[in-house]
């Protein structure tokens, strides 16, 4: 059983349902607009997607597409152009939407460096739990990503794998209903990024967030995804919409030689390099 | 993304940008406030046109500009020999660690030394002359150049001094080319900072002399309790302040040019 | 910091101070004012047990002490207010160029005005000329804070409250602290120069006493002092400084 398997024995979960608890997340018409003044560009256009509770969705695109403004505007840092409808739960989204959190590419800026990792993780409990209970949620979220012996570690004292697994580990600390990461593997070197991949994927197993994952490199994609979106034009929109037909369990050597696995790559690389037909 | 970053930056300052003029409203309200509003005939909070009027009298009684040549004069001389003996030792005790170590604990002794203290015991020594002035002046405002020279002349690349020595340059050649071109930087930032200190030091021992210059005319007024006289001279050193900082800012940018056309 | 004694330093200083010794001595028949070490120790020794040192000592430690106190207080308040909210720099900050420009020196006189010849006045002067390196240190290195920061704190739906302690403040303190350690130089100095022309009180007094008694040894022992004190409370700031803040590495 994996740590993070072992963790579920205990109340790693999501919190408390709301009513409407097959939808995670929701969003129609959305439009993002960048710039001002003159200076104004419409970079997303008419989207629309529902994300059911527990989904683990990739999303992919070109460079300069907008995946990083989408994930940023699901993540309440930036706001959508009028009209848009953005819901989280149920409730309209402005501002970071209570129980959605944001795990940023930057690893480096994102972890304050006076405080050691556990305090690192800490931070986001500091408002709502006591000292002992936020204590021991810290210890485990660092279990769950394999930091449990480097607590008192200063991010300095880290490599950028541990950095950014600290970072992780204080997203999940918080229980997040909904996780938005912006291609959180993608400043590490190769086999950090595997492992973290696969531990990735049993966490999300696990602990039944609905999990928004951004990406340039189709394979990671694939291998993680319940789910893939692949965006493309000026303004961006959805080229690809296709739910993943692998199985649950998966590993880096059999599922990519698996023929869902080709099958999906190739779409999505067609998509990619403008074959296809937007959906 | 601009957006990201227009959004992000709510309640962060752009951390180089000049500030905007609209921050002058307060000082002027305050002033008009005081023009108009102010309480009258109270002796020590006189208006501000009144201060004006206080520095155009002094201008007509003829003290006004010897005063601010006398100030102005001193500061210029004691930069100019604060920059040289700054740049010197930052120079010596940046390339030479034994005289660095050895200078080291006396200079630091000297560098919290509370600059006005020095000036009663420099009149002893020196009595009331300009080469005391002089003397107190370089020796508190040498320590920024020298601290910033210092610093430049330690992180002097290897590589540059070896391409000197690859290219066979004499030693004048050397100093000229690749020495001082890098250590420019440093001694322009030395001397923004310190040029408004010598400024402060010599207005302070011509306070405490009461000697000459604007100084001397201050402590004048201040003592006449001409207060109104005592405001203009205060706006006056502020202007004269500003001013200096500009010209320095300025030398700056030229000599930036300069370091990097070498 | 002085891990390791500085044997060069120190052998240095007491060679100086063994050739001033000698010098003074073969000059000093001639050149009264150049006193001998031994003659400044001496009165220095005076001084302290049957005049005034002590007192006048504590009041100088007190006010500046207590002046650069109250300066940090104001100038971290203030510099948090500018650097957190923009519209707050916009419409103060060109004042605030303007009014930090003018010498400190020429505002005792204004000091002298208001308050005469006090220790109140030394206060004020000490806490209105103190605090600008504070402020502008404070405002200038919050109003720096690393967006990224910013980002996680907002991600972590932190209140702004929780946002300014956790992370502005620690990530501008290393600036803060340089501020800091320039208004306790500028306290001191302050101090000192109030009590030469205004208060008749303190080291600054003394000295100028000393100066116009024409007792040179007794003026070069209040240097002593004085420059003992600048130096002492300098290293002792920097030893606390260094002690809280071994952890805080900020990666610029």
């Amino acid at each position: 059983m994996s740590v993070a398997e072992r963790a579920v024995g205990g109340d790693t979960g999501p919190e408390q349902e709301t009513s409407d608890d097959r939808i995670a997340f929701r969003c129609r018409s959305l439009a993002v607009d960048l710039g001002i003044g003159d200076y104004k560009r419409r970079i997303i256009e008419n989207l629309d997607i529902e994300v059911p509770r527990r989904q683990f969705v990739c999303i992919l695109g070109e460079s300069g597409v907008g995946k990083t403004t989408l994930l940023r505007v699901f993540g309440g840092l930036v706001p959508a152009a009028a009209g848009s409808m953005l819901e989280m739960n149920g409730e309209r989204i402005s501002g970071p939407p209570q129980g959605a959190v944001f795990v940023f590419q930057n690893y480096v800026g994102s972890l304050l460096p006076w405080r050691n990792a556990r305090k690192n993780v800490e931070l986001g409990l500091e408002e709502s739990l006591p000292k002992a209970e936020r204590r021991s949620r810290a210890m485990i979220a660092l279990e769950q990503v394999g930091l449990s012996d480097r607590a008192n570690d200063y991010p300095r004292q880290m490599s950028g794998g541990m950095q950014q697994r600290v970072q992780i580990a204080r997203a999940l600390a918080l229980r997040p209903r909904l996780l938005l990461m912006d291609e959180p593997f993608g400043a590490l070197d190769a086999m950090t990024r595997e492992n973290l991949q696969i531990e990735l994927r049993r966490i999300h197993q696990a602990s039944g967030s609905t999990i928004m994952f951004i990406t340039h490199d189709v394979d990671e994609a694939v291998l993680l995804a319940d789910r893939l979106i692949v965006l493309r034009g000026k303004p961006a929109a959805v080229g690809l919409d296709i739910v993943s037909q692998l199985p649950k369990e998966r590993d880096q050597i059999t599922t990519k030689e698996m023929p869902e696995f080709l099958m999906l790559r190739h779409k999505i690389y067609e998509m990619l390099r403008g074959y296809g037909a937007p959906a | 993304m601009t957006s990201d970053s227009v959004q992000a930056d709510r309640g962060s300052i752009g951390a180089a940008s000049a500030p905007p003029l609209r921050g002058l409203l307060p000082l002027a309200i305050g002033l008009l406030a005081w023009q108009f509003f102010g309480p009258r005939n109270v002796p020590y909070f006189p208006p501000p046109l009144e201060w004006l009027r206080a520095l155009d009298a002094l201008r007509i009684s003829g003290s006004l500009w010897p005063a601010i040549l006398t100030t102005m004069s001193s500061f210029a001389e004691a930069l100019a020999l604060s920059i040289l003996i700054g740049s010197a030792l930052g120079i010596l005790l940046g390339r030479s660690e034994t005289v660095d170590r050895m200078l080291g604990p006396s200079l630091e002794f000297w560098r919290t030394m509370p600059a006005g203290a020095l000036v009663p015991v420099a009149v002893l020594i020196l009595g009331y002359t300009e080469s005391m002035t002089l003397f107190v002046v370089t020796l508190t405002s040498i320590w920024p150049i020298l601290l910033n020279v210092r610093s430049a002349a330690q992180r002097i690349s290897q590589d540059r001094l070896d391409t000197a020595r690859v290219l066979h340059l004499s030693w004048f050649a050397t100093q000229y080319k690749i020495l001082v071109p890098s250590l420019v930087g440093s001694i322009q930032l030395g001397t923004q900072i310190a040029a408004p200190i010598v400024l402060i030091i010599v207005l302070l021992v011509e306070i405490l002399t009461q000697g000459s210059g604007i100084g001397r005319e201050i402590s004048l007024a201040q003592s006449t309790f001409r207060s109104s006289t005592v405001f203009g001279l205060v706006i006056l050193t502020g202007i004269l302040g500003l001013g200096v900082n500009l010209l320095i800012g300025l030398a700056g940018s030229l000599l930036r040019n300069y370091a990097t056309n070498v | 910091m002085y891990q390791r004694i500085n044997l060069p330093g120190l052998t240095f200083m007491a060679g100086l101070v063994l050739l001033w010794e000698i010098f003074s001595r073969i000059v000093g028949a001639r050149l009264e004012t150049i006193p001998s070490v031994s003659k400044i120790l001496v009165a220095l020794y005076q001084i302290a047990i049957d005049g005034p040192l002590f007192s006048q000592l504590i009041h100088t430690l007190l006010v500046s002490i207590a002046g650069w106190l109250m300066a940090c207080a104001v100038g971290l308040t203030i510099g948090l207010g500018i650097g957190i909210w923009r519209p707050v720099w916009r419409y103060s900050m060109a004042s605030i160029d303007v009014l930090r420009s003018i010498p400190s020196i020429s505002l005792i006189s204004v000091a002298l005005l208001f308050f005469g010849f006090s220790s109140k006045m030394e206060m004020v002067i000490v806490v209105y000329v103190s605090q600008w390196p504070v402020l502008l240190a404070t405002a200038a290195a919050v109003g720096a804070t690393p967006k990224s920061y910013l980002e996680s704190a907002k991600s972590l739906r932190l209140s702004q409250r929780a946002t300014v302690l956790k992370v502005r403040i620690p990530s501008a303190l290393p600036s803060i602290v340089v501020g800091v350690r320039l208004a306790l130089t500028l306290s001191i100095a302050l101090a000192v120069v109030a009590e030469m022309v205004g208060n008749p009180a303190g080291l600054g007094f003394g000295i100028v006493y000393a100066q116009q008694a024409i007792q040179p040894a007794q003026a070069f022992a209040y240097l002593l002092v004085i420059g003992l004190v600048g130096w002492g409370l300098n290293l002792i700031l920097m030893l606390v400084v260094e002690r809280f803040m071994r952890n805080h590495a900020v990666s610029s």
